[in-house]
């Protein structure tokens, strides 16, 4: 029984400790003892019951922050053999609105977080062995990748990048480092979380083991170690503290995703209901250099098949109109359902000729001359439930929002809802 | 035991694996794409992140602590010390809303609240409710205080609150 027991801390251990031996690097031996003057930390809230319990739900936050991150990068670049799907159409709305929400909530969350395990950063030695320099050195990575992503996911929203590179490339990127090193970082510390959450939050600090060997054993300052143990904020109180404000920040944010929250959305970037018609604008006719095209006399919708047709906006409207209510969801995170009125794509694909079957897929390209989004493809279930809209919340589209007419489509991301169409056809 | 052990091994090697490749992946799609990336670029604020968190932000937070261990009262600091972390964890995420106000264009419905106003707002309703919750402490000590001297019995004040 105890053979094996012995035996597999030693399989990590042992190779690495005769690394650590050799005189091959005799110059970083350090002092035993950490120098006189670096950082000693005595409050108790530093403790693996507060550490464990708030990086298990700054964890879960950040892996449901990661795949909905990564449904988002699909939205944008799917395989051409499993589109989007087209139901439910607030898929991506929810989706998100989650990866947002999660991201923003978890701001406030990893703070907490990095103040709990701050003494870790003047453990003594720096590094006890090679494997063990690695650890902090993988530790480095996470901090500063989700520091990074969650303030650069923040910034993106409020539409500002002070930064020297592109933010999807970065963000895309960086994210598969975060949820790596955290998942490292639970392989790591696997014991010691299972130690913290199974002890309780109020007991004693004497009490609460430390599971990994103590190099870096509170200090002696007893004084001041007892007045904040007897009298400081107990960890209950930094967990309550920590959640009310992490509670805070969502409550104050979530109304620009959920409606009935937007009375006291009071940290919330957009304001959802504000924008022309009801819904927001992403980017503007002005932005996208469309003000004055957009109501050029002589704009045709041009369909392309075996009988290509243009269609000018009185022929258009003229064609089957149908209603639907479909969300429109921003990468940026905010929502809004929505009330659209135009033909469906297909019918006007048909007109042409075109043989709608399950693998068509359709090129709709606006006349808007630059942009990334200027032109998008609908395939798959969406295809059959798009939309050339004409009408949003019983209004003629305004200009920013696409005049003279736009795609629509359920669980589209919003930019591959092209405005300003000035051609379909298939591809 | 040996076998939990075992299985936990596993478990610690199959997770360290997977992350170790998800970095992997990260650093490739970072170094592989240079003209968005530019990774030199990008180094600095990575570094920047730990640099200001770890040697602005948190010793400033943690000599506000200091400050308060020193000139409050022990019952009183506790809720101080409460209301302080929900306050700057709120406004972590209001600065710089309030940095970029008015900064999105019209039609965007982005920016357009009077944060600054609505932080105060936030900040003294948590003030409120942290005084409210002291008040009750005080109030709830001095009746353990009273019950205590009639029957022997450890104050409210040692059964509940801190550890």
């Amino acid at each position: 029984m105890t053979a094996p027991q012995a035996e597999l801390p030693c399989l990590v251990r042992v190779p690495i400790r005769a690394l650590g031996h050799t005189d091959w690097v005799p110059s970083l031996r350090l002092p035993e003892t950490q120098p006189r003057f670096w950082p000693k930390f005595s409050s108790p809230l530093h403790s693996p019951a507060v550490i464990a319990r708030v990086g298990r739900v700054l964890g879960i936050m950040l892996a449901v922050c990661f795949v909905t991150g990564l449904l988002s990068h699909y939205q944008y670049y799917p395989w051409q053999w499993l589109p989007e799907p087209a139901s439910p159409a607030w898929g991506y709305r929810l989706s998100q609105g989650l990866h947002v929400m999660t991201g923003i909530a978890a701001i406030p969350l990893l703070l907490v977080k990095l103040w709990a395990v701050y003494p870790k950063l003047f453990e003594w030695p720096p590094a006890r062995n090679v494997l063990h320099g690695l650890e902090r050195l993988s530790i480095a990575v996470l901090v500063s990748t989700v520091l990074l992503e969650l303030v650069t996911g923040f910034l993106n929203i409020l539409t500002w990048y002070p930064w020297p590179w592109s933010f999807v490339f970065v963000h895309y990127a960086l994210g598969y480092a975060v949820i790596g090193s955290i998942i490292l970082h639970i392989a790591v510390k696997l014991p010691v979380i299972r130690e913290g959450l199974a002890t309780k939050v109020g007991a004693a600090p004497e009490a609460a083991a430390d599971a990994e060997p103590a190099p870096d054993a509170e200090p002696a300052e007893p004084e001041l170690a007892n007045a904040t143990t007897a009298h400081g904020l107990s960890r209950r109180g930094l967990l309550i503290a920590g959640g009310v404000g992490v509670g805070v920040v969502a409550a104050t944010t979530l109304g620009q995703v959920i409606p009935p929250l937007e009375p006291i959305a009071l940290l919330a970037p957009r304001k959802v209901r504000d924008g022309p018609l009801g819904v927001p604008i992403n980017r503007t006719a002005k932005q996208a250099g469309t003000t004055q095209s957009a109501v050029d006399a002589s704009w045709r919708l041009t369909v392309t098949g075996p009988a290509p047709y243009d269609l000018d906006l009185a022929a258009l409207e003229a064609l089957a109109a149908v209603e639907r209510h479909f969300p429109i969801a921003c990468v940026e995170g905010w929502s809004v359902g929505a009330d659209w009125r135009g033909p469906l794509l297909i019918d006007v694909l048909r007109k042409a000729g075109v043989d709608v079957t399950s693998d068509t897929r359709v090129l709709v390209r606006s006349f808007e001359r630059q942009g990334a989004y200027n032109a998008s493809l609908v395939e798959g279930g969406q295809l059959h439930k798009a939309i050339l809209a004409t009408h949003l919340n019983g209004h003629r589209l305004t200009v920013d929002h696409g005049y003279p007419v736009r795609l629509i489509a359920p669980d589209r991301a919003g930019v591959l809802n092209t405005k300003w169409l000035a051609s379909v056809r298939t591809v | 035991m040996a076998r939990s052990n075992r299985a936990d091994l596993t478990l610690r090697i199959v997770l360290g694996t997977i992350g170790a490749l998800g970095i992997g992946y990260g650093t490739y799609r970072l170094l592989g794409n240079p003209s968005a990336v530019h990774p030199l670029k990008l180094a600095p604020w990575l570094i920047g992140a730990i640099v200001l968190h770890d040697f602005v932000l948190t010793p400033i937070v943690l000599g506000v602590g200091l400050l308060l261990t020193r000139f409050v009262a022990p019952r009183a600091r506790r809720y101080v010390q409460g209301g302080l972390v929900t306050s700057a964890l709120v406004t972590a995420i209001a600065l710089p809303l309030i940095y970029r106000r008015g900064k999105g264009l019209p039609g965007k419905a982005l920016l357009e609240r009077n944060y600054a106003a609505n932080l105060v707002l936030i900040l003294v309703l948590i003030a409120a409710g942290t005084a409210a919750a002291y008040g009750i402490r005080v109030a709830r000590d001095s009746r353990g205080q009273r019950g205590s001297d009639a029957k022997v019995r450890p104050s409210v004040a040692q059964t509940s609150g801190t550890p």
